[in-house]
């Protein structure tokens, strides 16, 4: 059975009330370009947050905050928006796209492949979502660890990122804009911590430590075995060490 | 539920399903340059303004764009007043198919209101949703450079041809060229301008004009070699319904595709009573219903090459993808869903995707039908064995000083038009059955579809519009029976488009080949025997099975010479989706390993590659001395082909100082300051290919006088965007003395036009561009001797036209509207009109020189293609912008080949990339600098000296690319695509060793 109603909430709560309807058969749109591809026959009801007004791009405090239904061309676009998350987001798809696609919509993707999300990861990025019983706060971290269970009938509203420090990023792929099958991004914040976190080694983008490189098992496809990609993330975390030095 | 709208400035409210997308409503509401080239936003055709924002239409509900401002193509133009845009478009000639040309035309819109004095690079960032399989983006982007340098109140760039000065060295400086020579001493080289290293940054002038090397005995022409801009161009810019789907007619039911989920199965049965009785289903169609009739589906000339091993629905399945059934409904959704509702019994049997494999004893029989008509050896799955002598290759081997041997392996790839597959049918007037339909083949497609719907020839009319790319995959009769049959069945007018995923498999793709070389070089460096062994891999059905791979052998031992040449070739059925014709059609395989495969012999010998090569390359007056023995279907070659033109060596040069190619053994040059692990490379082959199928490809042509002196071009060839429509106008122009405005070309219909074999074996300039050219000089017979008799002549011999004019000896003149009006109405009344049409005796090879320029990245494997340079030899191009837009297009596809492009499959052969980001078609913002040189010949069989130049492109950049990698890190690579794990791997392998 298709899409059978459409809904256009203007205010979270209405939203929130609409989500808890629907159950398993609703389907939350932000900007859709991810989704309705993909929308099948599972969904019976969507609901569209475009009218909740969560497009807030500003900078406080050496963070970045966002709210969840910021268009990434828009987040590009802004002058205060760190380079490596202006570079990520022009890697994660043409404009055709990053003009619908919303950050929200990014996370609640959890595409294993997201250099957006490895980029957000290392800039120690937290999410908030709101749910009937209110609203929580979790690391973008913590967020990748369990997507589900953290949406559960809730919806992300704003996100916040670290934007000092020095950043660097490296990736292999097929073809200079195809997606990486391995990317490092890696952050040395002001006080001299590096992080580094890698798409194409792990089921989502995931933070880890060099010395832990070793032991990864990552998930293969035809683009990159699991030995390939464990030696990528190996040579490119030096690479990405070597220009935070 | 209803949705509000701005569209183009107007307000709209419009009924939709709230499952519906965007693009669906657009179309349904008439927008038609809103096009489908995918359901995922991949392809961008589909994209829109909203808000002033590109955005993809076929990934949006249209109930998101409720309350919104949309922009189309529709809107831009103010009646005959086009935007700055489309006039740029036109005029630089980055209009080819025109499909997604609106889709390219409102990014750029968007991003010069943002900006309106962009760079390059934001142009490419701008378009690089929308993917193009026709232009390799060059003329796009200066389209837009052009367009925002005109809205700044600039003046119209110059696009007249830039005329280079041809290399002419003397030999201390053509070693030079071809060994190298000091960085320090090269001087002012063309090449030598420091080369980006970031990709998709390159510098593209405003408008950058085709360059040429001239050649001094073509005499100079009014409309032939020049660069008029196509006449189809308008209604292309403008986004005007030209397409298959761009068509209304009423009652129409949607048809769906049932296929294969196996790659081989017996169908036990076939349960469709719950899909029949679905409500809104017409009909549903299967083996069980619709009659067995065998063929082959290539679109080729009658008879069509054996073996017949296909019918319309068997009960057997033989790919992943395979037809089992088909349905018309009442709308897509319901026939969606009436699939869903066919219960098939199937017996999954042993399958085998490797061709070598795939003839071994026990492997899975795929043929073992009783009725299967001429298959060599089903039992083994061998569709074909082919075989080829010159000399005797066994004794040439052993008069060798040196025998070196070699094995190949080249992959599956895909086409991807952005057009899929679209057929519409319906019961006209008459009764008769009307097909209109995307197809490079609309006369081939209408004689093999009557048998199959117990039809007779008459009764059916084949119409192919505009089309959006084909590339070979439409070289087929692919859909139009099933479209046949549904009309036959539901009375009703029948649409079946193929989804993306159906266009990967369900479709045409490339062979896969295995090829080994073996060649015995005597002590100085020439050859004297060489043996090409083929395993060709044609699917589970040998449509173009035999073809392809007679041109592997062609082209793989005609572009050098050799006394002993053999070719032997092993035709293998397999479980892959099925491959077919695509652009190069067996050239890029063969020359892929035998363009590597000389490249080390000489490596091997301590020769200069590039002297190894041109010591041993064909020559004018040199024979093609294989062709006869390789002649393709039943037409047989009984002359032997001599070289009659090549400017194959000013070519080399040419690419030579473009490329930069003493940089090439420059240590200094391969490492890259500051990024330890990269290494540079420079690659090269020779390319060389056909003009059409001697004794067999046949093109005819029709032209009449209209009352202005204007001239209806009736052709039955097929423009798929190549511009041939306008080349074969320009002949016509030419000829008649009229500038191009005065041709109205009309193609192709099999009711209207005369007929042409199609649009394939880079056919249509050389053959149907000689059947304009043979009609058009009757016509201005005809011409003159009207204007002998208005003016009172008894000669017309020594009239000449002109300008519009018929000009006697002594200065007086006639128009030639009061030609048109005399000859029509007033005196002796009579049409002028004539049809001719023109088959060759042979096949002039054009020649080029591919260069390639490459990043290795030695920690990684990645490869990044910086640059590649074509110089290509097409006898006269007719057209040098359309000429060198087929080029950089060609170069494009050929760069995916060689690179990134793959049909990947699981262990049960589904496919694991059927969409077109997986597959990795390339970007624009991603490209390498792309340079095209034209070398002028003047070929004495070809119309004004024309050559082929459509599928040369194809052949040459696989292999240099991997000539540069081995020049970049000293590793070979005899396997595509050169993707970054098997790259890294060969350098892991080569570190080991």
């Amino acid at each position: 059975m298709p899409i059978q109603t459409y809904h256009r909430p203007h205010s979270i709560e209405e939203a929130l009330t609409l989500l808890n309807q629907a159950g398993a058969r609703g389907a939350i749109i932000a900007g859709g370009t991810d989704l309705n591809p993909n929308l099948g026959d599972d969904f019976e009801a969507v609901i569209d947050l475009q009218a909740l007004g969560l497009t807030r791009i500003e900078l406080a405090d050496n963070r970045l905050n966002l709210g969840a239904m910021s268009r990434l061309q828009d987040i590009a676009d802004y002058s205060g928006t760190p380079t490596l998350l202006k570079d990520t987001i022009r890697y994660e798809a043409p404009n055709t796209f990053r003009n619908m696609a919303t950050i929200g919509g990014l996370l609640a993707g959890c595409h294993w492949e997201s250099e957006t999300l490895a980029a957000l990861l290392v800039m120690e990025t937290e999410v908030e979502i709101r749910s009937i019983a209110g609203a929580s706060r979790l690391s973008l971290e913590a967020f990748l660890a369990a997507p589900a269970a953290a949406l559960d009938k809730g919806i992300i509203t704003d996100i916040r990122l670290s934007i000092d420090g020095q950043t660097a990023h490296e990736r292999v792929a097929r073809t200079p804009m195809d997606r990486a099958i391995v990317a490092v991004c890696g952050r040395k914040s002001a006080s001299g911590d590096i992080k580094l976190a890698f798409t194409g080694i792990a089921e989502t983008p995931i933070l880890i430590e060099t010395g832990a490189l070793d032991a990864i098992n990552p998930p293969a496809d035809f683009r990159g075995s699991s030995d390939y990609r464990r030696r990528m993330a190996i040579n490119l975390s030096r690479r990405v060490i070597s220009s935070l030095a | 539920m209803e949705i509000n709208l701005i569209i183009n400035g107007v307000d709209k409210t419009f009924s939709c399903g709230p499952h519906e997308t965007l693009l669906k409503v657009l179309r349904r509401e008439g927008y038609f340059s809103v096009r489908f080239g995918s359901d995922t936003g991949e392809t961008g055709a589909s994209a829109v303004l909203m808000d002033g924002r590109l955005v993809n239409t076929d990934i949006m509900l249209a109930a998101q764009a409720d309350g919104h401002t949309l922009e189309t193509v529709e809107g831009l133009s103010r009646g005959t007043q086009l935007h700055p845009i489309q006039e740029a478009f036109m005029r630089t000639g980055a209009i080819q198919s025109g499909y997604a040309t609106p889709a390219t035309i409102l990014a750029a819109k968007a991003l010069l209101e943002r900006n309106p004095n962009p760079g390059e690079a934001d142009i490419r960032d701008a378009i690089a949703g929308i993917l193009d399989r026709e232009t390799g983006y060059v003329k796009p982007v200066q389209a837009i450079l052009e367009a925002a340098a005109i809205m700044r109140g600039d003046e119209p760039g110059d696009i007249t041809p830039i005329v280079l000065t041809p290399v002419s060295l003397v030999d201390q400086d053509l070693q030079d060229l071809f060994r190298g020579r000091d960085r320090d001493d090269a001087g002012d080289w063309p090449g030598d301008h420091g080369y980006p290293t970031d990709p998709g940054g390159v510098a593209t002038q405003r408008i950058a004009p085709p360059k040429f090397i001239m050649s001094s005995v073509v005499p100079e022409m009014k409309v032939v070699g020049k660069s008029e801009v196509k006449v189809d161009a308008l209604k292309l810019t403008k986004g005007n319904p030209a397409f298959v789907d761009d068509f209304e007619i009423r009652e129409m039911l949607y048809g769906k595709l049932l296929t294969s989920p196996y790659a081989h199965a017996r169908i036990l049965d076939i349960d469709d009573s719950e899909a029949v009785n679905l409500a809104g289903v017409h009909a549903v169609i299967h083996y069980q219903n619709v009659p067995r009739v065998r063929y082959a589906s290539g679109g080729q000339s009658y008879p069509n090459p054996p073996p017949y091993d296909q019918v319309s629905f068997d009960n057997k399945v033989r790919h992943v993808g395979d037809r089992v059934a088909a349905v018309a409904a009442e709308s897509e959704e319901i026939a969606e869903q009436a699939l869903k509702l066919i219960k098939v019994d199937y017996e999954i049997l042993p399958a085998v995707f490797d061709e070598n494999e795939a003839i071994k004893p026990g492997a899975p029989v795929i043929h073992d039908e009783q009725d299967l008509e001429g298959a060599h050896d089903p039992a083994r799955n061998i569709s074909h064995f082919i075989e080829a002598d010159v000399g005797d290759v066994e004794r040439g081997f052993a008069q060798a000083d040196r025998v070196f041997e070699q094995t190949f392996y080249v992959h599956q790839v895909q086409q991807a038009p952005i057009e899929p597959h679209i057929c519409i049918g319906y019961w006209d007037a008459d009764e008769r059955l009307v097909l209109r339909s995307s197809t490079q083949v609309p006369f081939h497609a209408r004689r093999m579809v009557a048998p199959l719907l117990g039809l007779p020839v008459r009764r059916i009319r084949v119409i192919k519009p505009r089309i959006g790319g084909g590339f070979g995959a439409k070289q087929e009769m692919l859909i139009e029976d099933v479209v046949g049959h549904l009309v036959i069945a539901t009375g009703r007018p029948v649409r079946l488009e193929l989804t993306r995923a159906e266009e990967f498999i369900s479709s045409r793709t490339r062979h896969p080949q295995t090829i080994t070389y073996k060649t015995g070089v005597s002590s100085d460096g020439m050859l004297v025997s060489q043996s090409m062994t083929v395993i060709g891999n044609t699917g589970p059905y040998a449509t173009h099975g035999l073809t392809v791979q007679t041109v592997t052998g062609l082209r793989g031992l005609s572009s050098y010479n050799c006394p002993n040449k053999r070719f032997e070739c092993t035709v293998a059925y397999t479980n892959i989706p099925i491959p077919g014709a695509y652009r190069g059609y067996g050239a890029p395989q063969a020359l892929f390993a035998l363009e590597s495969h000389l490249e080390d012999i000489a490596e091997s010998l301590g020769i200069d590659v590039m002297a190894f090569k041109s010591k041993n390359w064909v020559k004018v007056g040199d024979p093609m001395d294989i062709a006869p023995h390789l002649a393709e279907g039943e037409a047989e070659v009984t002359e032997l082909p001599i070289i009659r033109s090549s400017g194959l060596e000013q070519c080399v040069l040419q690419g030579m100082q473009s490329i930069g190619w003493h940089r090439r053994n420059d240590p200094d040059w391969k490492r890259v300051p500051g990024q330890p692990h990269l290494r540079r490379g420079l690659g090269f082959a020779m390319c060389m290919h056909g003009s059409a199928i001697p004794f067999l490809d046949m093109g005819g042509a029709s032209i009449k006088i209209n009352d202005d002196g204007s001239f209806n071009v009736l052709v039955g060839a097929t423009d798929l965007g190549t511009g041939s429509d306008t080349v074969l106008s320009q002949i016509a122009a030419e000829v008649l003395g009229v500038p191009l405005e005065d041709i109205i070309i009309y193609s192709s219909d099999t009711d209207m036009t005369p007929f042409d074999t199609g649009a394939y074996a880079s056919s249509t300039t050389y053959i149907s561009g000689t059947a304009v050219q043979k009609a058009a000089l009757e016509v201005r017979e005809q011409i003159k001797e009207r204007a002998a008799l208005m003016l009172g002549l008894d000669d017309w011999r020594d009239i000449r036209l002109s300008d519009r004019y018929a000009i006697a000896p002594d200065g007086r003149s006639v128009s030639m509207s009061d030609i048109a009006l005399h000859s029509l109405h007033q005196d002796q009344q009579r049409q002028i009109m004539a049809t001719a049409s023109y088959v060759s005796p042979e096949s002039p090879p054009p020649f080029a020189g591919q260069f390639a320029e490459v990043e290795v990245d030695i920690e990684t494997g990645q490869v990044t293609v910086v640059k590649l340079v074509m110089a290509v030899d097409c006898g006269v191009a007719i057209n040098p912008i359309t000429a060198s837009g087929q080029v950089e297009g060609g170069m494009t596809q050929a760069l995916g080949y060689g690179h990134c492009e793959e049909m990947v499959y699981d262990e049960n052969g589904r496919m694991l990339n059927p969409q077109l980001g997986p597959y990795k078609i390339y970007r624009a913002d991603e490209m390498p600098e792309l340079e095209v040189i034209l070398v002028q010949t003047m070929e004495p069989s070809g119309p004004f000296g024309a050559k082929a130049i459509a599928e040369i492109p194809k052949d040459g950049v696989a292999p240099a690319l991997r000539n540069a990698i081995y020049n970049a890190t000293g590793v070979r690579i005899d396997r595509i695509p050169f993707t970054p794990e098997r790259v890294w791997r060969a350098l892991q392998e080569a570190d080991g060793s």
